[in-house]
């Protein structure tokens, strides 16, 4: 793998955040993090990400809003995937109605597997080989 | 009798009188006779004696045979007909207890004396039927009259129960219109009779936005007369609004007809709010406690990669004991959300066909570390079956028992046997633990039970397993239980229909 796959992270617990960093730059990714939407408009446009990785629970904007704008800007195709603690079905339903890619729920996985899930779903897409 | 004495004094009279008359003639005769000069002589006052003597004879001769045959005809005609005619009026004073069974004679009188008597006899008889009759009624209109009364009473309690329910109960008629409605609703709604009776409830105290949906329900009601709940708005008379949940029963005639609906319903604004404050507090604790014990766990798991630092076994060994409560904690919590969520019905339920026996034999390969570490052996009596189910909640299920038993149990063995029943299926989990008292027994499925006993701290009992478990069974129609014999073995159980389309 020569390139590193550009990975943003929109996350608004820091310490979460970090456990990203340290999982994925594991893993390979380069990684790109934003705890609010602003930094995360911004950083669309700047990075241009491989994948979006995103919490559903932030303080300014909901994180389904923030699935629908990013699916609403017509040019973005980046995957989309939703990992949050919310784990009813009726949540789940409602983030691939807005258009999420993949959910996982965190509490349920290691993070290990978070990080083969991501890449599984990458490979899938083909983004990864 | 009395009828011949009082003829004998005027037959006797009219003798007399006869006699002195005659001897007055006689003698007048004789003075006419002999010119007025009253000598009378001995040959014509001898003719004269004699003369009366005979008259008197002759006289005697006529009354006595008159006598007796007046005497005998008052005896057989007279007497008889004065005592009918007694009869009669004592029959006429209703008295019908007379005696009429003296010697009647053979005559005509006789017969209709007879007949009389046949007469008496009978209306005595009818008159008796018809005493007995009005007794009878008499007791019957008693017994009615209490009834009525007796149930005037209850339906004044009913009345007042009714009146004065906190529960707003409303009557319509066939057509929907209202016909009654308690205190309760007229105090609490501002409404007086004027304002409700004879309207529909869905035009004017019920939000009208849900118009089309009452008529749905109304529709269901009329096919199926099934009594139903349903939740709506409804409108005080100040237009503030607030929930109430409205159980409707149609009330049928004898030809199954509606004739009225009734409607009992209450507020449920405050449980509407606390159902809400719940499920808000659901979905804040999924994510407020994982969150933080999910960082917990990934630093920890951070810290046990060895490729990126060097631990000794010690800090090693303390780190894998931090990870493990942690996510024990994580369970739990999952675990009492998820009770939260099939209290509160959030819980999905699937449904799939699978090979029950197929899930048993995987989970217990997956658990094979821990039976053989342990050396026991586990007994598998299963066959090949098709069900229809939740199959992720039934592998949760089967695991938490499946864990239960290999956890507690030290030695032996432990026993799985699926049994098929006509249209369900059981499954049971025999261990050779140290069982469970009678006691503890029924408090195991309760939320927050814990077992009171000096094992409880050598056992790491999640509880809340088998609260869910039995949670989740029953919401799958099917049961769970357990067996127990103390200090030999326990069975736990469960039972579910073979094919079962869940849906929530």
């Amino acid at each position: 793998m020569n390139t590193r796959l550009k990975i943003l992270i929109i996350e608004d617990n820091r310490d979460i955040q970090e456990l990203y960093k340290i999982f994925f730059e594991d893993a390979w990714f380069e990684v790109f993090s934003a705890f609010d939407w602003l930094k995360w408009i911004s950083d669309m446009v700047e990075v241009n990400p491989d994948l979006v990785l995103l919490d559903l629970m932030m303080p300014q904007m909901n994180g389904y809003e923030v699935l629908e704008t990013i699916k609403n800007l017509s040019s973005m195709t980046t995957p989309i995937i939703v990992c949050s603690n919310l784990s009813q079905k009726s949540d789940i339903d409602k983030a691939y109605k807005s258009w999420a890619d993949l959910y996982l729920t965190k509490s349920d996985y290691e993070w290990t597997s978070i990080v083969d899930k991501v890449k599984e779903f990458l490979k899938e897409k083909r983004i990864l080989n | 009798m009395k009828l011949k004495s009082k003829l004998i004094i005027p037959i006797f009279i009219i003798v007399a009188l006869a006699i002195l008359i005659t001897w007055i003639i006689v003698y007048f005769t004789i003075l006419t006779y002999t010119a007025g000069t009253w000598a009378i002589s001995k040959e014509l006052e001898q003719i004269a004696n004699k003369v009366i003597i005979l008259y008197a004879l002759s006289a005697m001769s006529v009354f006595l045979p008159v006598y007796f045959s007046i005497s005998i005809s008052v005896r057989r005609v007279i007497e008889p007909l004065t005592r009918l005619k007694e009869v009669s009026e004592e029959i006429e004073k209703w008295n019908l207890q007379i005696n009429m069974n003296e010697a009647w004679t053979q005559d005509e009188v006789g017969k209709v004396a007879g007949a009389f008597k046949k007469m008496v006899y009978k209306l005595r008889k009818v008159d008796e039927e018809i005493k007995e009759q009005v007794i009878k009624q008499t007791e019957e209109i008693v017994e009615q009259k209490e009834k009525i009364q007796s149930f005037n009473i209850e339906l004044q309690k009913f009345k007042q129960a009714v009146q004065n329910a906190s529960d707003y109960i409303t009557i319509l008629d066939s057509n929907m219109l209202t016909i009654y409605v308690n205190n309760s609703f007229k105090e609490d709604l501002w409404y007086s009779d004027k304002d409700v009776i004879g309207k529909n409830p869905f035009n004017s105290w019920r939000q009208e936005e849900n118009y089309s949906r009452f008529k749905e329900i109304w529709e269901k009601l009329k096919n199926t007369k099934d009594p139903l709940t349903v939740e709506c708005n409804t409108i005080k008379s100040d237009k503030s609004v607030f929930v109430s949940r409205v159980h409707i029963t149609p009330i049928l005639n004898d030809e199954d007809e509606i004739i009225y609906y009734l409607l009992v319903e209450h507020d449920v604004t405050k449980e509407k709010e606390i159902e809400n404050v719940k499920n808000e507090f659901v979905s804040i604790a999924s994510h407020e406690l994982r969150t933080p014990m999910t960082v917990i766990n990934w630093f920890v798991s951070v810290l046990l990669q060895e490729k990126f630092w060097n631990l000794t076994e010690e800090q090693k060994n303390y780190l894998f004991r931090i990870q493990e409560n942690t996510t024990r904690l994580i369970n739990i919590v999952n675990d009492m959300l998820n009770i939260s969520r099939l209290e509160s019905n959030k819980l999905e339920l699937k449904s799939e066909e699978f090979d029950i026996s197929e899930l048993i034999i995987d989970i217990v390969w997956s658990f094979q570390i821990l039976w053989k570490n342990k050396w026991l052996e586990v007994l598998c009596e299963t066959f090949p079956l098709n069900i229809v189910s939740d199959k992720e909640k039934l592998r949760q299920v089967f695991i938490n028992l499946t864990w239960n038993a290999l956890k507690f149990t030290e030695k032996w063995s432990i026993k799985i046997i699926l049994e098929k029943k006509e249209e369900s299926f059981k499954v049971s989990i025999i261990d050779t633990w140290i069982g469970i008292s009678k006691d503890n027994l029924s408090k195991l499925f309760t939320k927050f039970s814990q077992i009171d006993s000096a094992l409880q701290r050598k056992v790491d009992w999640t509880w809340l397993w088998l609260a869910f478990s039995k949670l989740l069974i029953e919401k799958m129609w099917g049961s769970i239980w357990v067996e127990s014999e103390l200090w030999e073995w326990s069975t736990f159980w469960f039972s579910l229909p073979l094919m079962k389309v869940l849906n929530n």
